[in-house]
């Protein structure tokens, strides 16, 4: 199988695109950058430092951009996996993998909602 | 995914093109994500992110420039189930990291601070032995 192609979701592409995009690379799993401020998130990414590059390129600012991981064929609220090495931020004093402030974290489920809608 | 590889670009070489300090931050990030998948009880998530965390340390391993390769050593000789390979690697891969920490932040990476703070959550005493996951 082809491996998953890095790229820049701006409108929604449903549980079925994702679903896709885990087979061509960790089968259980998306890795994913999400832009809290401009609604936008990179998918397909071997690693997340590689997605935030990529979003910073397209003009993101580091201090919005948070890693998650999406498991697409999961029920319930879990599906959604606020963990990566790009959230260990001292200048945010956020000092883990997750995201502490829950506002932050509550931002990153509705651009996720949002762009996987359906 | 069963049988190939999780990175197939790392694994094709880019992944030797990274600093050290940032390969083993990646490492230790997937054995956290192993320990937190455990205590939450979502064996499959962890068996997973065990099988990343390995094929990413192996590539590291791999590199006849770096002196990891005792580190496979022992990790071969370990009982090849997901408990014991986290154990295994979650001490050595804090004490390998520490010596590139300090370069790293001389050199001011910020990868400096993630790979600190990550493997000391790992590698953190009593922190694998705690959650039940080394026997």
């Amino acid at each position: 199988m082809a491996p998953a192609e890095m790229r820049l979701v701006r409108e929604p592409i449903g549980r079925g695109g994702l679903l896709v995009t885990a087979e061509a690379g960790f089968g259980n799993l998306v890795k994913a950058v999400v832009d809290v401020a401009r609604s936008v998130m990179a998918i397909g990414g071997e690693l997340h430092s590689d997605e935030e590059a990529l979003l910073l390129d397209d003009g993101s600012l580091q201090q919005d951009l948070w890693g998650i991981n999406l498991h697409p064929a999961e029920p319930g609220a879990d599906w959604i996996e606020v963990d990566s090495m790009i959230n260990v931020r001292s200048s945010r004093d956020n000092r883990s993998q997750s995201v502490d402030d829950a506002t932050p974290r509550e931002r990153i489920r509705i651009v996720v909602e949002r762009l996987v809608a359906g | 995914m069963t049988g190939s590889a999780a990175y197939p670009d790392l694994v094709a070489g880019r992944w030797q093109t990274l600093p050290i300090v940032e390969q083993l931050a990646n490492v230790g990030s997937e054995v956290e994500r192993a320990i937190g998948a455990h205590e939450a009880g979502r064996l499959d998530r962890r068996d997973h992110a065990m099988r990343r965390a390995l094929e990413l340390f192996d590539l590291t391993a791999a590199d006849e420039g770096l002196k990891m390769r005792h580190v496979r050593s022992d990790l071969l000789q370990t009982p090849d189930t997901p408990a014991h390979s986290c154990d295994a690697i979650a001490h050595p891969v804090r004490s390998a990291v520490a010596g590139e920490i300090v370069a790293a932040r001389a050199a001011g990476s910020r990868l400096a601070t993630s790979a600190m703070l990550t493997t000391m959550a790992i590698a953190a005493p009593n922190a694998a032995g705690s959650s039940g996951l080394i026997p």
